[in-house]
């Protein structure tokens, strides 16, 4: 993996970096959420640093070339992120699910009431 | 004298609405006392609209929740209501209410979930395609396998349920095509389940949600919900 490729994606690790802070100050990513890309991108960037020294560690695990080790962690990684999004959205959708009940027979109770009176 | 609940789910119904309403009426009982409450699915017709204008009772649900969400409503808002029984009934007229007081004798009998069936007896005129009897057969002894027990009209919408089952379908049912899962669930549990004959017509404004490609993602679908089930209530028991 030559150098020049290293400091290519460093580079785009710093600026998502900032991106992600952009959004924090504006108030569009929870820290929950957040912190979990502030993690993928960290890990990301420890591996990239360390490229010179793990070649031996990749070739063992048998990676041809160091800098698929990097891509495949970064997939491995990215499909537990996704996984875990879609965990969110089944609890929100289910509380969705459950205001949306609770609110439609209280809007029913609320009705009734004006019509006793 | 019970009080008896009949919740109709109804999305995009406003043809049919009103006539099935005014037929629950029709029936005549000494041993019940029969209300009945509209759950308005977020219908984009005029649903809505005909209930206010006939002041009929309903619910109406801000989001579009699906046929298990909104069943479901009805289900919370008869555990809240305190109701001894509760039916379900589709929107489209396709069962006749006058089965209803046949399903709550045998709740009274002491059955948990009665189920008003197309195929024990062949009193219907309903005649399903041969793919959707393939289907239903198929999830029919899916069930018998898992619990042991053969009921025959798995996905009928036309059920009564008592207090107990009221209480655990307002805290768990499934979203989308409900019946079959939650069947399994309510034998799970050792509750008692009966299946008796009653007429079903033929759908007179709307067509099956459950078509095409649909069809084959319901069939994956709905075995996958019996198998998982199955699997978590077995663990529940022990």
């Amino acid at each position: 993996m030559t150098s020049r490729l290293i400091v290519l994606l460093i580079i785009i690790c710093l600026f998502f970096i900032i991106y992600i802070f952009s959004n924090i100050f504006k108030r569009k990513i929870s820290l929950q959420f957040s912190l979990m890309w502030f993690t993928y991108i960290i890990l990301l960037m420890i591996l990239l640093i360390s490229i010179p020294f793990i070649g031996e560690i990749s070739k063992f695990l048998g990676f041809e070339v160091s800098s698929n080790m990097i891509f495949f962690f970064g997939f491995v990684l990215l499909i537990i992120i996704a996984f875990s999004l879609s965990m969110f959205v089944s609890i929100l959708q289910d509380k969705i699910k459950t205001l949306t009940q609770e609110v439609a027979i209280l809007k029913k109770e609320l009705n009734s009431n004006h019509e006793d009176n | 004298m019970k009080s008896v609940l009949i919740i109709i789910p109804a999305y995009n119904e406003e043809k049919s609405i009103l006539n099935v309403v005014s037929n629950i009426k029709k029936v005549k009982t000494n041993n019940y006392l029969i209300d009945y409450i509209i759950i308005n699915d977020g219908s984009s017709d005029n649903t809505k609209k005909v209930c206010l204008d006939n002041k009929l009772n309903f619910i109406d649900l801000p989001n579009n929740l699906g046929i298990g969400g909104a069943v479901q409503t009805g289900y919370k808002y008869a555990y809240y209501k305190n109701y001894d029984i509760a039916i379900q009934i589709d929107g489209d007229n396709q069962h006749n209410p006058s089965y209803i007081i046949n399903l709550c004798d045998e709740i009274n009998n002491g059955y948990d979930l009665v189920i008003g069936s197309r195929f024990v007896e062949n009193l219907s005129k309903f005649k399903s395609s041969f793919l959707r009897r393939v289907g239903i057969n198929f999830l029919s002894n899916l069930i018998k396998i898992c619990t042991g027990v053969k009921i025959y009209d798995v996905t009928s919408g036309f059920r009564a349920c008592n207090k107990d089952i009221i209480e655990y379908f307002a805290n768990n049912y499934p979203i989308d095509y409900p019946e079959p899962d939650s069947l399994v669930q309510v034998l799970k549990q050792n509750k008692k389940v009966k299946e008796i004959p009653v007429e079903m017509n033929e759908r007179k404004t709307g067509k099956s949600s459950i078509r095409g490609l649909k069809s084959i993602y319901y069939m994956i679908k709905v075995s996958f919900a019996i198998i998982i089930s199955n699997i978590t209530a077995k663990k529940g028991n022990r």
